[in-house]
């Protein structure tokens, strides 16, 4: 009961964070450049591609199909996230985070930390499995 | 660090553009949607397999299905961000889309007039003089050289010259680069009504 909480809250925050960057791909595509790690063309590919990443995430571990899976990349991508952050706030970048809102104060320690977070969460659902009510007790269940 | 501009990703060509720069329906022709969910079912079936026959000395099996799980979720999401980007008209291949900074998409005359641009003539003010195009305003290379611009960068412009001369397009790209919006040269077949 307790990893179907954990997965829900997980999924619910990869989902979130999908959403409104899939509905103004152009604004995330500007964050990813104000972040200044990768070259012009590499991040407008990734900002196009990484918000369907988490869709599929987030869609994924709601419904707990290949629960142990979906941890696993969520974990890589938190600490893909976290180490973003903190290289900016390490730089002394003035950006928005970009992780839920287009518009949202600057980046900093404490983005970290809430990856950080995350990658616990992640960490949990690999090491513990899906819980109850997961697709995965149909599709492989022994 | 110089801020860049990210519209043209949402740009889509209208009709009647002759266009030089490649837009993103021209470069994703290359690479359709059909193609695009292949790839990420082939990408799947085939790495899926090789991982999860892998012997059991060299990955665990547990790992083993979750490591595979994880390459079948990346291929979907792959999968489905190709698919609804062609959809939207955004670039899967913003390495090909993306125009430089400095190339200029031609107009004819007939979409430029149904746009509501604004055409200037960027020969001598004797040449104007003598025959122009209906609507255009003159606006000399020798004072655009000098400092003039045209007044307002959110407008929507077309230069012309006569044939053959390359003003109209220097002009355009000296706009555009100082963060005009909107700048198109004249096609040159247009060039017809100024010299019949």
């Amino acid at each position: 009961m307790k990893t179907t909480t954990l997965r829900l809250l997980l999924g619910g925050i990869f989902l979130a964070a999908a959403l409104e960057k899939i509905q103004y791909p152009v604004s995330f595509a500007e964050m990813v450049e104000h972040y200044q790690l990768l070259p012009f063309q590499v991040g407008v590919w990734l900002a196009l591609v990484l918000p369907y990443l988490e869709l599929v995430l987030g869609l994924a571990l709601v419904l707990g199909f290949l629960s142990r899976s979906c941890a696993l990349l969520a974990a890589g991508l938190s600490i893909v996230f976290g180490l973003a952050s903190f290289s900016a706030w390490w730089r002394g970048l003035d950006v928005s985070c970009g992780c839920f809102h287009s518009q949202g104060p600057p980046v900093s320690w404490i983005h970290s930390l809430l990856d950080i977070g995350l990658l616990a969460l992640a960490i949990l659902i690999l090491r513990i499995g899906p819980g109850r009510w997961a697709l995965d007790d149909f599709f492989y269940s022994d | 660090m110089k801020p860049r501009d990210f519209r043209h990703l949402l740009a889509k060509p209208s009709a009647g553009v002759v266009s030089r720069s490649r837009g993103n329906d021209d470069a994703n022709a290359a690479f359709p949607t059909p193609v695009a969910l292949l790839f990420s079912v082939f990408a799947d079936l085939v790495f899926g397999r090789i991982l999860r026959a892998a012997p059991e000395s060299t990955v665990k099996t547990g790992w083993r299905d979750v490591v595979a799980g994880a390459w079948t979720l990346l291929s979907i999401s792959l999968g489905l961000a190709l698919f609804v980007n062609h959809a939207r008209g955004l670039p899967i291949q913003p390495w090909r889309a993306l125009p430089s900074a400095t190339s200029i998409t031609s107009l004819d005359l007939d979409s430029a007039r149904e746009r509501g641009a604004i055409l200037i003539d960027t020969r001598s003010p004797e040449e104007y003089k003598t025959r122009h195009l209906s609507g255009a305003l003159n606006l000399p290379y020798q004072e655009v050289v000098e400092g003039r611009r045209p007044p307002s960068r959110r407008g929507r412009y077309v230069f012309y010259c006569s044939p053959g001369c390359g003003r109209a397009l220097k002009v355009a790209q000296l706009a555009a680069a100082e963060g005009y919006h909107e700048v198109f040269v004249l096609d040159q077949r247009a060039y017809v009504e100024l010299y019949p």
